[in-house]
């Protein structure tokens, strides 16, 4: 149910990388006079904003700066230039799993989890419960991690992330999580969280999912974004230009 | 609750605000670092004290019998024990930490920790296998008949100080190596030098006057010499150089902080 209050504020965001091999030989290379390391833009002025429980679908191909924008937003890796404001707590969906620690059961697991992601305490019990539920799986959670198979990882991984109380969740094709129908849960429950307000930015380049759960669309193109609006459009847009093809 | 996300400058004050802000977190990746050791609690203090007790023994045969370093009144196989029992336990965090980029890449790509945390973290678990060891440093000097006093009570002072410095050096190691990955080619060299440096398998007495205030610098020289001091008795070091290396362990402290957040953007870069 989108709302009037505005939740993430993204202006004039850029993010540049710069295209050195990451060695201390770059810096006294350039102190001796040599050329400065070619600059790449990942993302160049990127702007939109997002109320209240409303879903923006990125799109674009690979190495368009989708999963930079999600990094930014994650607070993971720092803006070059611009700002993005985000209120609420934010959860990010974008490497499920890979948090987990082998030689913990899965029941260690999510107490880690649980103080790493800052669950309060008095919400422990009932998130241990939610991710159990969700993850359906049973008496493997007394096992250690080291035993499960990558679909059973990665259905514990993104159950302990999504389970945490978030305003806003950042997903990159977060889907790829466990077999059919455990994917299909995972849709229930985006539709699920959209309803109780909490708002989402989702990267995927699944077409009608984007237009079925999002309001807003961007498309992204060498870091630029060349069509931002409403999902309908965007996505069309996407399909014709040569952002899509 | 609101994040606003933008250029951030090296900012150690908000670095460490957003570590307490965040110390449940930190204290659930130190106590991973519990676990990983304690886990199997048996195999875990077997394979930690094995490599202090064969090192020691290695350098007390080579540099105790054979080249017979002079270590005072102490004998050298307890002497030495300490020196090695505290370069583990830095050796191990330092090395980790100038990996922290790496080791710790899937948690710092999952939740917005800082990331001063993990380093934190390797130098509290390393401190654990530093205590156990320097217990059995003193077993082995009751073994020679070295008994405890109550000067004991500085140990906890010295390990104090070794943990401000070593923490303070694995942030300048995590921040550099994290920023130019290639420098970790050097750390091992590095550490060696340190070793060399400081007063692990010979004492601080065999270094020239004129150059003992240099000496003082490195902070584990007034550490290592005060601690043997605590645990087995012998000269006690001189006051003046003790408050040198105290005065560097602080400066790399808050040095090796700031360095981290410094470059500490520029190492994420590759998360």
């Amino acid at each position: 149910m989108p709302s009037d209050e505005t939740v993430i504020t993204v202006s004039k965001l850029d993010k540049v990388f710069s295209l050195a091999n990451v060695g201390a030989a770059r810096p006294l290379y350039q102190a001796l006079g040599g050329e400065p390391a070619k600059q790449r833009y990942a993302l160049k002025n990127i702007n939109f904003d997002l109320a209240k429980g409303e879903a923006l679908g990125v799109m674009g191909r690979n190495g368009s700066g989708k999963s930079t924008l999600l990094k930014v937003l994650a607070g993971i890796i720092e803006p070059s230039c611009g700002t993005a404001v985000l209120k609420g707590r934010i959860g990010s969906l974008l490497e499920v799993g890979s948090g987990a620690h082998p030689d913990l059961s899965g029941w260690e697991n999510m107490r880690m989890a649980a103080r790493l992601l800052g669950v309060p305490k008095s919400e422990r019990d009932s998130y241990y419960e939610k991710v159990a539920r969700f993850c359906e799986l049973g008496s493997k959670l007394s096992e250690p991690t080291r035993w499960y198979s990558s679909g059973q990882f990665a259905r514990l991984g993104f159950a302990m992330a999504a389970m945490a109380p978030t305003d806003i969740l950042l997903i990159d094709e977060a889907l790829a999580a466990g077999d059919m129908r455990f994917q299909l849960k995972c849709f229930d429950f985006f539709y699920a969280a959209k309803a109780q307000g909490r708002s989402f930015v989702f990267v995927s380049h699944a077409l009608p999912v984007l237009r079925d759960l999002c309001e807003k669309g961007l498309v992204l193109h060498e870091g630029k974004a060349l069509y931002n609006g409403t999902i309908e459009k965007a996505v069309s847009y996407y399909e014709t230009s040569t952002a899509g093809n | 609750m609101k994040e606003i996300i933008s250029i951030r400058k090296a900012n150690a004050k908000g670095h460490i605000k957003r570590l307490w802000q965040n110390r449940e977190a930190v204290s659930a990746l130190v106590e991973r670092q519990f676990r990983a050791r304690f886990e199997k609690p048996l195999v875990g203090l077997s394979w930690m004290l094995l490599q202090p007790i064969i090192l020691a023994l290695l350098f007390a045969v080579f540099f105790g019998a054979l080249v017979r370093v002079p270590s005072g009144n102490i004998p050298y196989p307890a002497f030495v024990f300490v020196g090695v029992a505290l370069w583990q336990g830095v050796q191990r965090a330092l090395s980790e930490s100038a990996n922290v980029f790496e080791s710790a890449a899937p948690m710092l790509r999952q939740t917005s920790l800082p990331r001063l945390a993990p380093v934190l973290a390797n130098v509290a678990g390393a401190s654990i296998d530093v205590i156990i060891s320097l217990t059995v440093a003193v077993f082995v000097g009751l073994l020679f008949a070295i008994p405890l006093t109550l000067k004991l009570v500085f140990a906890p002072l010295f390990l104090l100080l070794a943990f401000l410095a070593t923490t303070g050096l694995a942030a300048a190691l995590g921040g550099v190596c994290g920023a130019w990955r290639d420098l970790r080619q050097t750390i091992a060299l590095g550490l060696q030098v340190l070793m060399f440096a400081s007063p692990i398998i010979y004492p601080a007495s065999l270094i020239p006057q004129e150059y003992a205030v240099l000496y003082a610098i490195n902070p584990y020289s007034g550490i290592i010499e005060g601690l043997r001091w605590s645990l087995l008795g012998g000269s006690m070091p001189d006051i003046g150089l003790l408050l040198i290396s105290t005065g560097s362990s602080i400066i790399l402290l808050v040095g090796g902080v700031w360095l981290f957040t410094k470059l500490e953007g520029r190492a994420a870069d590759a998360l």
